[in-house]
């Protein structure tokens, strides 16, 4: 709205200024007019002078210079000397319908305006009145007469005249901007709303009607868009979930039969084997099942937050002590290490979701190292933002290069395409579907996950990235928090 | 019903190889008394004839949904109900367990699962006193016995008393024995909900229960610690 009000100011602003030069432009132009092209006009009283100077009486002939007669052809019509009596006693050119002879009275009147519709000028001669004569029609006589208070007082008048305009066209480009920015701020705002993908009515009235007419349109057009790309999403959703739905009976078929033949002694021990690979993979398409419909719930976001403030602390130790419970004999050692910050800290989030997000980290080092691995968690409190750094560190095999190459190509990506990085020949693709639900959840948090170290980096191994795996995941701490001082 | 095994399950499920496995699980485990129903008015009709103890309920059926039926029973009947369902979305549990299911088992299920769960529903229900982790009086460890009911650790040479927050810690430590139990589980057994900065008291109470309980306190071998995650109580037979 601020940038809105400054544009108008410049409008009104710039408005004011063009007005003020088309002004100065027309006054210049006028006075040009009258001292430039006019002025041949002003010019008059040197020529008469001059045809004056050079009339002289010779005896009884009256004779005129060269140049007083040039510049009589080339400016009058006539010409012609009144004696004091106001008899001519000097002619050029004059035309028959000019008498030779003036009373006083007549020579008054056409001293001052027209004789014969010609308009004349007069000087006054040694031996009379010297009359000239421009041609008919070519000379406008204009006779300015006004009170001398009026006259000395001019410039005053001039400048309040000027105040008075220079008043009167700024307010009348304000109120045009005013009325301008009036019109703008609706459609501005369902801009702005449109921005935020949220359906406009504007009034389809007043200068801006069609535009707000277009944008009504536009509105409707993209919350139609939206409206079914919601529906798709949901229906994707929904099919995943129906699918998944259909496939978990024979599940349950495949994995109670399965461990019933594992559990049956008279079996060879192959079959008994074979049984329990059933059994264990059955277990990982159910995991993987649970996976995609949560994954695709994040992903078309309907899967809503239940958010509560807690301690992450004591469900990262929670998390970390289940798997040591699961697997107390297993060569795995998981050992968390939390900064006194972070064990006071609060964290506003989906305690299931985080859980998950543990269990998928430390589950991700336990799966990939099956010969055994040590997990090392470190989690701390960064001072500059408030945040809870949670660092899963192992020293195993590492996340392959090609895995940690997708998700960092994700993270850039994520916001703007989903699912193109997926949608890239599927079949080569690793499985990292673990790992994309743990960035979906703590993006869906306000937070970030970086993988570490970065791919290319230089290691021994030609496949993974350097000796174990690292990941670090940031949330943002609850305003509850105390930060330490 | 003198035996838990003799409790009479009735098993609702439309897919007829489902319920033939689960009636195969738990006749395994030693279940006798099983029926099954393969929709709501077949089970109802079966709720009559056979009066199951406890209910096995899908919630689709072909007739209508385990939650409506489920709905329908409770204004009769208070048998327990544990739903096995391939719905697993959060809403449908918690639906089901608004509706006063004693659990929610969602499909794909392990068999150890199914019986594990549903037995801890009949415990409950039908013999609480056995249900109770913490029914006997005496831990014993090593040539040490802790009488929780005295307050005493007992060995040959004499007895130590133990403080209420000690045995609190040592109950919890035994409810739990073989397994990691976290700093904040520990703090809250003893301390409520609102144990938070317990953590270095904590350390105090295990190093006196340490040495009321260990020969060599410096090197325990029944109390050990889980660095960084709480502490374990080793079960008898893995110190032998």
């Amino acid at each position: 709205m601020k940038s809105m009000l400054s544009i108008i100011r410049r409008y009104v602003f710039a408005a004011f200024f063009v007005i003020i030069l088309i002004l100065f432009l027309d006054i210049s132009a006028y006075i040009a007019m009258f001292f430039g092209v006019g002025g041949s006009a002003y010019g008059n009283r040197d020529n008469l002078i001059a045809i004056s100077e050079g009339l002289t009486e010779t005896g009884s002939q009256f004779s005129l210079s060269p140049e007083g007669e040039a510049l009589l052809v080339s400016q009058y019509a006539w010409g012609m000397l009144l004696d004091p009596d106001g008899n001519a006693v000097w002619t050029w050119n004059l035309p028959e319908e000019i008498p030779t002879a003036f009373t006083v009275p007549e020579t008054a009147s056409f001293t001052r305006w027209y004789l014969h519709d010609y308009p004349v000028y007069v000087w006054q001669h040694d031996q009379g009145l010297l009359v000239l004569a421009r041609p008919k029609g070519s000379f406008w006589k204009l006779n300015l007469n006004r009170p001398q208070q009026l006259t000395r007082r001019l410039p005053a008048y001039c400048l309040l005249i000027l105040t008075v305009d220079l008043l009167l066209i700024f307010s009348v480009a304000a109120l045009a901007g005013g009325r301008l920015y009036k019109a703008i701020r609706p459609i501005l705002d369902g801009i702005r709303n449109l921005e935020k993908k949220e359906e406009i009515h504007l009034q389809e009235s007043g200068m801006l009607s069609e535009l707000s007419a277009s944008l009504n349109k536009t509105s409707a057009l993209l919350a139609e868009q939206e409206e079914k790309l919601t529906q798709r999403d949901h229906a994707r959703a929904a099919w995943i979930s129906g699918v998944s739905h259909d496939i978990r009976t024979p599940l349950s078929l495949i994995m109670g039969y399965a461990n019933e033949l594992e559990d049956q002694e008279d079996l060879p021990q192959t079959s008994r084997t074979s049984a329990r690979i059933i059994k264990e993979q059955s277990l990982c398409i159910r995991q993987l099942i649970e996976d995609l419909n949560l994954t695709s719930k994040l992903e078309y976001q309907s899967c809503p937050l239940r958010i509560t403030t807690f301690y992450p602390a004591a469900l990262l130790r929670q998390t970390a002590a289940d798997f040591m419970n699961q697997n107390p004999d297993g060569p795995w050692e998981i050992r968390v290490t939390c900064s006194p910050a972070f064990s006071s800290a609060q964290i506003d989030a989906d305690v299931q979701l985080i859980a998950r997000v543990f269990k998928n980290l430390i589950g991700n080092s336990i799966r990939h190292n099956p010969e055994g691995c040590s997990v090392h968690i470190i989690a701390s409190m960064t001072e500059s933002d408030r945040s809870c750094s949670i660092l899963f560190t192992d020293d195993g095999t590492g996340i392959p290069r090609r895995v940690l190459r997708i998700l960092t190509q994700e993270t850039e990506t994520q916001r703007e395409t989903p699912l193109k990085s997926q949608n890239a020949s599927p079949e080569n693709q690793p499985h990292i579907m673990g790992l994309k639900i743990v960035k979906q959840i703590v993006n869906a948090h306000g937070g970030k996950v970086d993988f570490f170290p970065e791919p290319g980096a230089q290691t021994s191994s030609p496949d993974t990235c350097g000796t174990g795996c690292r990941i670090a995941v940031t949330l943002p701490a609850s305003r509850r928090t105390d930060m330490p001082n | 019903m003198t035996d838990l095994y003799d409790s009479r399950v009735l098993i609702v499920d439309d897919h007829l190889q489902l319920r033939r496995m689960v009636t195969k699980i738990l006749e395994q485990q030693g279940f006798t008394c099983l029926e099954t129903a393969s929709c709501c008015r077949e089970a109802a009709e079966k709720l009559k004839t056979f009066r199951p103890d406890l209910l096995l309920l899908d919630v689709m059926l072909p007739d209508g949904d385990g939650f409506a039926f489920m709905k329908e029973l409770r204004e009769q009947s208070n048998i327990p109900v544990l739903f096995l369902s391939a719905k697993d979305e959060d809403q449908s549990r918690l639906t089901g367990l608004g509706l006063g299911a004693d659990d929610y088992i969602t499909k794909p299920f392990l068999p150890e699962e199914l019986i594990l769960r549903l037995t801890a529903v009949l415990k409950r229900t039908y013999f609480p006193l056995s249900a109770t982790t913490t029914g006997s009086d005496t831990l014993v460890l090593g040539n040490r016995t802790v009488n929780f009911e005295s307050g005493l650790a007992e060995w040959n040479e004499g007895s130590i008393a133990l403080t209420a927050k000690e045995l609190g810690l040592l109950k919890k430590l035994s409810e739990n024995r073989g397994k990691i139990v976290t700093f904040d589980s520990l703090c809250q057994a003893v301390w409520g909900d609102d144990y938070f900065g317990y953590e270095n008291t904590l350390m105090v109470h295990i190093r006196r229960l340490r040495a009321k309980i260990e020969d060599d306190p410096s090197h325990p071998v029944w109390l050990l610690t889980a660095r960084g995650l709480g502490y374990r109580l080793v079960s008898e037979k893995r110190n032998r």
